[in-house]
């Protein structure tokens, strides 16, 4: 009997992890060798270099904290590098994953007796690319073959679904887990599971109940004259067993009404200082209200995405530890209004969910080598069959081709182990496939037979001579969580793949070079940034990659103007590829530099955070004075995120890497709003500049400007102002660089015009860009002015003109791409 | 001996005078003294030996007297391109004598088309017409052959369009000949026979008898109104080289009867969706066998069946059906440049047909932008609108991120090889044509928007790079652009003389 | 030369072969039969007609084809332009304006451009 399939699925969570097998009909979860489904995501490497997973590492998290590490899950991807003192070891934060993985798959071989070789491991939804590729990594070094990705707000709803009937409505997976939260819309349609929306916040979770707890305790010892400073890395060892105590207060609150905090000898700069703090439910759940709410918004948030109202919602699903708290559980059905299922462990849902989806994408972990033959076993022909191991489709189609070649297979028949229904014998193609639609036994998982018939008559038993499918929802190919794209050098973004397109895809845009590229030049290279975002302006979205082109690499120089191929290409697991195609010199390039993002310094967030006031109080000025109301508010509304950021950014100094992140995130966030704001002012101002530059250049041409140059400067005038109003912003550009050509053409006729231009570059020298050059022109222009010899200081007020500085912030700002689209 | 001397120098006079006086002095001499001096060393060879001493003799007043002929008839169709570029450098044919080694680069390109070209090949030749000095029409037909055997047909043909175009002192007529065989046989391949018809009506100077017998000929296939009788037909054929390759598209021609002289208006025929769609994709592949007008009536009546009330309820109606969800909106998005839209619901059926009208324009955009002309309809839908936007936004794009190319390279005073800037030249100023023909309101935005930084490029060119060719064409191309600015005009004028001599 | 036709033909009715009246289950199922055959290699899946002429396929486009169907605004859109009276195919070359197709042979261009 051949041993039943076993699909292995693996929830790697920010403070916990588990595993969960799924063999075609049951589904278990697996027990770890302490005798728990929840194995801690927390490494430890002692002395002699031995490395402790789990439980164990857990117990040292408090007592020796620089040799115990939890919580790399949100810093994979990253640069940062975690470093063992006690052994030495210095490990990235993939490498940490891979030991938790390595040890949940010898648990499963400890349970089942056979080690995976492949597994569905969970991403949280916002994941990034660069951090799925680590997780695919991670996945790799623990030993697995082959690793599929599936996003945890799906791995939870396929679970949840899979115990219950489901209806047609929409679906919402509220998943808050130890450092993510991910709010998901899904919906199920005639059988069919879609991902309608993702949102979420990647640094908000569990721990901030834990991080909000500690102020309260931190509050409370400041009152009896104790301070512990966030910020000081030295309070660092006192603030990790103030966390520790918190999570189980927390825990503990769930189920009485206070819980009390009690830490002796707690190691205070020396001091020796006893905690002894009773916390009671009521004033936790005043603290963590804020934080559910802030959670509940992004869910409106998505839901107004949708165009869904709260009423519209068929079912919540709730994942993750935290989701405990009899408050949150209060808050969502206060707020949303449904119920939850019951009998859902949302602690262990997501491995379920995951083990399911395997199924569904037949990734049996029993390792493929030769099948060892029982005897009694029919030995026949051979035929290798593609069939949905799991669908919501009542009567899908097996597709198959006899692998002889002899071509001894002339027809091939199934029939269902129950007898109940058999398909016609079904010849094969000339290119040697059949297709045969077989039905399925709702709900439940339906055994197949098959057979085939010779040349001669005879009919035998294929190999394999059976095969299963489940009837169940189906899911599409899992979606991209962010949009992808290749930054422009006018910082637009090309656009490659749009948010929630299906994995795997790939995509080709031709792109044109903005400037001559010569292979002299060295160190010079065309950029190629790859971003992810959904942002317009690309030096807000995430850079994600670049290929850089080296311009020694070119065989001959490359003209502005001249077509690249960018191709780029994304797998299931979101591992990304990228080419550029340069037809007229016939070069490829695919060497992708910088899949990981960088560390951002902590005084370039000062700075970066210093100029966004700066901005922020001039646009509120400006708004103020344009009398609108709606940009003024939304500003003020916004600012108490700039002290956020402050905060983290102090906490970061201390040595918290995930504030560091997560200060980096809400500056870019309020980045994006100034520019939004900005850009709405922009437009209404774009009208009175039109107004105020025709004006100043009819005043000239009225004076000093021939017929034909009046009629073209109406002319011009009026295609500017139906530009205007058509919302063209290219072409009002285009004519009002026409008007204003115009006006100074006319103004350049005025006697003292190229007098008045004189002194005025005469009085910025100093900023031009070659300050020797430009002093020589001034002196030859003053000459020019005593000889009263206006040609020639018109040649030397032009020349001077052209040593102006360049302004080339632009280019920085579209990550340095050199590439501008069609 | 003295009178094919005599007969040398009368040549090279005429030559040079035909292609600008100014280089008479210093190339005349140069060449009739090597000319002479190949006569007189092979003389004693002659003295000596006697039948073949004829011969000999013969084959060396030819060479000296019309090496074109030599080149042309024997060592171009042969395929050889070094022996062709070899011997037109030491034989100096009269008709490129302005530009030497661009003309022997010149019918070394034109052996070349006649066998597999290699890659070795096309680029010693681009090499060798990157150090030519100066560079003229010979050269740009060149440049344009090499293009055109490295496959790419629209550097090619943008290549070709400049040395149609350029001053008549500046090309031989056989070379101009050569381009616009090139671009008309390009043509006809496509089946572009509008573009046939311009390429072959000009003035009687410009005149080329083949080109104008392949346009009457065209006239006739496409329908124009212009064509002329069978009679004239039969004329232009028999008067035009190459008839035996042509007799079988003349048969053709004739067979197709001769259009009315008012085109009929066609009746707008209101039709369902369906047969509309059916009636667009055979007019899409074979675009140019109809007029600009027929085209722009099939895509309206696409529009107005898209926006008859049969095609609006059964979208409704699908929408029902397949529970669609109102209106997204996407949060995080930002807007550059343009204000938020009010958010008002609209049904979802507007957002079906602006699809379905974005997808018909994204299928139009390639064809409009390879041939303007397909747009001249009077009236033009709200598809073909989005479609000419489009294009012409690209265009006008393309065209100012050259002029910015340009002044940056101004500024740092770079230059690139000379193919490479006649190439680029020649591919802003097809751009900068195609925008004229889709929006001819354009033309002063567009001369505003180019006139300065092309103009002192060229002026860089002209004095620095000593490339005057390419800057007289430039000034002049900007001079045809210039009514709307008077001294502007003026300017480019003045430029345009002292570039010429 | 561009293909003119090249967008309609992908068509994603056309690309799984299935009637723009086809229900949700039956254009997942096509498409899961398409992609089965795709992955065991056979040569007749990868062609499909459509009325402009022939096309081919690939597990690429059968893919992209059902995601873009699964969203019903963009299949109302397909369904739009998937349905063409007959008769579209056909008339080109009839035509007395069509392409001269030898031209370059003709007239001793002798077309060993490199394409």
């Amino acid at each position: 009997m051949k041993p039943r399939p076993l699909y292995v699925g693996i929830d790697l969570g920010t403070s916990n992890s588990t595993a969960a097998v799924f063999d075609g009909e049951e589904l278990t979860v697996v027990r770890n060798g302490q005798g728990s489904v929840l194995t801690p995501s927390v490494v430890r490497i002692d002395g002699r270099g031995n490395v402790l997973v789990g439980a164990r590492a857990r117990r040292f998290l408090e007592t020796d904290p620089a040799n115990t590490r939890g919580e790399f899950k949100r810093l994979m991807g990253t640069t940062h590098t975690l470093e063992f003192p006690a052994s030495g070891a210095i490990r990235r934060p993939e490498e940490l994953a891979a030991d938790v993985l390595k040890s949940l798959r010898q648990d499963v071989a400890d349970q089942l007796g056979v080690a995976p070789q492949r597994a569905v491991v969970s991403v949280p939804a916002l994941f990034e690319l660069h951090q799925t590729a680590a997780t695919s990594d991670a996945a790799r070094c623990a030993g697995f073959e082959r690793v599929e990705l599936i996003q945890e707000p799906v791995a939870s709803a396929i679970a949840a679904g899979w115990t219950r009937e489901s209806g047609n409505g929409p679906w919402l997976v509220y998943d808050l887990g130890g450092g993510t939260f991910d709010v998901s819309l899904l919906e199920t349609q005639e059988g069919l599971l879609r991902v309608v929306g993702h949102d979420g916040d990647n640094f908000l979770g569990g721990r901030d109940f834990d991080r909000a707890l500690v102020d309260v305790v931190i509050a409370k010892l400041a009152a009896d004259g104790v301070v512990i400073d966030r910020a000081d890395p030295r309070h660092a060892v006192a603030l990790r067993r103030l966390r520790l105590a918190a999570e189980e207060a927390k825990i503990e609150l769930t189920r009485a009404a206070e819980a009390p905090i009690f830490l002796a000898g707690l190691d205070l700069l020396g001091q020796s200082v006893d905690v002894d703090v009773i916390v009671t439910r009521s004033e936790y759940e005043s603290l963590i209200a804020p934080i559910v709410d802030r959670s509940l918004d992004i869910c409106a948030r998505l839901l107004a995405a949708n165009g869904l109202g709260k009423d519209a919602l068929e079912r919540v699903v709730l994942v993750g530890g935290p989701t405990v708290t009899p408050f949150l559980r209060e808050r969502i059905r206060a707020v949303l209004g449904l119920g939850f299922g019951e009998g859902l462990d949302p602690m262990t849902l997501v491995a379920q969910g995951a083990a399911l989806f395997a199924g569904t994408v037949a990734l049996d972990g029993r390792p493929s080598g030769p099948a060892t033959r029982q005897v009694g076993d029919a030995a026949g022909p051979k035929v290798w069959l593609q069939f949905p191991a799991m669908t919501s489709d009542l009567s899908p189609f097996v597709v198959g081709k006899p692998l002889d070649r002899s071509g001894s297979v002339k027809k091939v028949k199934i029939d269902r182990a129950d007898g109940e229904w058999h398909s016609d014998p079904t010849p094969c193609e000339a290119d040697g496939t059949f297709a045969i639609m077989v039905r399925l036994l709702p709900r439940q998982n339906t055994s197949f037979n098959v057979s085939g018939e010779l040349a001669d008559g005879r009919t035998v038993a294929l190999d394999p001579p059976q095969f299963s499918i489940t009837h169940g929802t189906t899911l599409g190919e899992p979606p991209l969580s962010r949009s992808v794209g290749v930054a422009l050098a006018d910082n637009r973004v090309q656009i490659y793949f749009n948010r929630g397109s299906p994995l795997p895809i790939r995509r080709t845009f031709v792109l044109r070079t903005v400037e001559t590229v010569n292979p002299d030049s060295a160190g010079h290279a065309l950029k190629v940034p790859i971003v992810q975002g959904e942002f317009t302006l690309a030096h807000l979205c995430r850079l994600v990659g670049t290929l850089e082109i080296p311009a020694s690499a070119l065989t001959a120089a490359l003209p502005a103007g001249a077509d690249v191929e960018v191709m780029l290409e994304l797998d299931r697991g979101g591992q990304l590829r990228a080419r550029a195609r340069i037809a007229s010199i016939d070069q490829v390039f695919d060497q992708v530099a910088l899949l990981v993002t960088p560390q951002v310094p902590l005084a370039a967030m000062d700075d970066a955070l210093a100029k966004l006031r700066v901005r922020a109080a001039d646009l509120s000025r400006s708004a103020f004075h344009g009398r609108s109301g709606k940009a003024a508010a939304r500003l003020s509304a916004a600012l108490p995120r700039l002290e956020d950021a402050q905060r983290n950014i102090a906490a970061a100094r201390g040595g918290d890497l995930d504030a560091g992140e997560q200060a980096r995130r809400e500056l870019s966030d309020f980045d994006a709003l100034l520019a939004e704001v900005e850009a709405d002012q922009a437009w209404p101002e774009l009208g009175q500049e039109i107004e105020e530059s025709f004006a100043i250049a009819v005043s000239w041409v009225a004076g000093h400007g021939s017929e034909a140059e009046k009629s073209t400067l109406n002319n011009a005038y009026r295609a500017c102002k139906s530009a205007f109003v058509g919302k063209d912003a290219d072409e009002v550009q285009r004519q009002l660089g026409v008007i204003r050509r115009l006006g100074s053409a006319a103004y350049l006729r005025h006697p003292g015009a190229w007098d008045r231009e004189f002194e005025y570059c005469a009085a910025r020298v100093a900023e031009s860009t070659d300050i020797r050059r430009a002093t020589e022109l001034v002196a030859n222009g003053q000459e020019a002015i005593r000889k009263q010899d206006s040609a020639k200081l018109e040649q030397i007020v032009r020349a001077l003109w052209q040593l102006n500085p360049v302004d080339r912030d632009d280019q920085k700002l579209g990550h340095g791409s050199g590439l501008r689209s069609r | 001996m003295g009178g094919v001397g005599l007969l040398i120098f009368i040549i090279l006079f005429f030559a040079l005078r035909r292609g600008g006086a100014s280089s008479l002095p210093k190339v005349f001499w140069q060449v009739a003294f090597w000319k002479f001096l190949m006569f007189v060393a092979v003389l004693p060879l002659i003295a000596m030996t006697g039948l073949v001493g004829v011969a000999v003799l013969v084959l060396e007043i030819i060479l000296l007297l019309a090496p074109a002929l030599v080149l042309r008839w024997i060592v171009v169709p042969l395929g050889v391109p070094r022996v062709a570029y070899w011997g037109a450098t030491y034989c100096w044919p009269f008709e490129v004598i302005h530009e030497s080694s661009a003309g022997a680069a010149f019918y070394g390109a034109l052996a070349l088309t006649r066998r597999r070209s290699s890659r070795q090949a096309i680029d010693w030749l681009e090499e060798s017409v990157n150090r030519a000095q100066p560079v003229r029409g010979a050269g740009v037909v060149a440049a344009g052959l090499l293009a055109a055997l490295r496959g790419d047909r629209h550097r090619a043909r943008c290549l070709f369009l400049v040395a149609d175009g350029l001053h008549r002192k500046l090309i031989p007529k056989r070379v101009r000949a050569i381009a616009r065989d090139w671009l008309v046989v390009d043509a006809a391949r496509i089946g572009n026979w509008h573009e046939v018809i311009r390429l072959g009506r000009r003035g009687y100077e410009d005149s080329l008898r083949w080109s104008y017998a392949i346009a009457r000929i065209g006239e006739r296939l496409s329908g124009d109104p212009r064509g002329c009788r069978a009679w004239r037909l039969w004329l232009c054929w028999l008067v035009a080289p190459r008839r035996l390759a042509t007799f079988a598209l003349l048969r053709r021609a004739l067979a197709v009867p001769r259009a009315p002289k008012q085109a009929a208006a066609e009746p707008a025929v209101a039709a369902d969706l369906p047969e509309a769609l059916a009636r667009l994709a055979p007019l899409l592949e074979n675009r140019y066998a109809h007029d600009g007008r027929s085209f722009a009536a099939s895509v309206c009546a696409v529009d107005a069946a898209l926006d008859g009330p049969a095609t609006r309820t059964l979208v409704g109606q699908r929408l029902l059906a397949l529970g669609a969800c109102s209106e997204k909106v996407e949060s995080g998005s930002l807007q550059d440049m343009r204000p938020p839209e009010d958010a008002t619901e609209r049904p979802d059926v507007d957002a079906v047909m602006s699809g379905v009208r974005a997808r018909l324009a994204d299928l139009l955009v390639p064809l409009i932008e390879e041939s303007p002309m397909l747009t001249s309809g009077e009236v033009r839908g709200p598809i073909l609108d989005q479609a000419v936007e489009r294009v012409r936004l690209r265009l006008f794009r393309d065209i100012e991120a050259q002029c910015k190319d340009y002044n940056d390279r101004l500024k740092g005073e770079t230059s690139l090889p000379t193919v490479a800037e006649w190439e680029t030249w020649a591919l802003m100023r097809d751009a900068a044509n195609r925008v004229l023909e889709l929006d001819p309101e354009s033309e002063i935005a567009l001369f505003h928007a180019m006139y300065v930084p092309v103009c002192n490029f060229a002026v860089f060119q002209h004095n620095k790079c000593m490339r005057r060719t390419l800057a007289h064409e430039i000034y002049s191309w900007l001079h045809r652009h210039s009514q709307s600015d008077p001294s502007a005009a003026q300017l480019l004028l003045g430029n345009v003389r002292a570039s010429e001599a | 030369m561009t293909d003119p036709l090249a967008a309609w033909r992908g068509n994603p009715f056309f690309v799984l072969g299935v009637s723009t009246q086809a229900s949700r289950a039956e254009v997942e199922r096509a498409g899961q039969k398409l992609l089965g055959l795709l992955a065991l290699g056979s040569a007749s899946a990868r062609h499909y007609d459509t009325p402009f002429g022939p096309a081919t396929r690939d597990a690429d486009s059968v893919r992209q084809a059902l995601a873009t169907l699964r969203d019903p605004n963009e299949r109302v859109v397909h369904e739009l332009l998937a349905n063409i009276a007959p008769g579209a195919a056909g008339k080109h070359t009839d035509h007395p304006g069509a392409a001269w197709k030898g031209a370059e042979h003709a007239l001793g261009w002798s077309g060993r451009w490199a394409e």
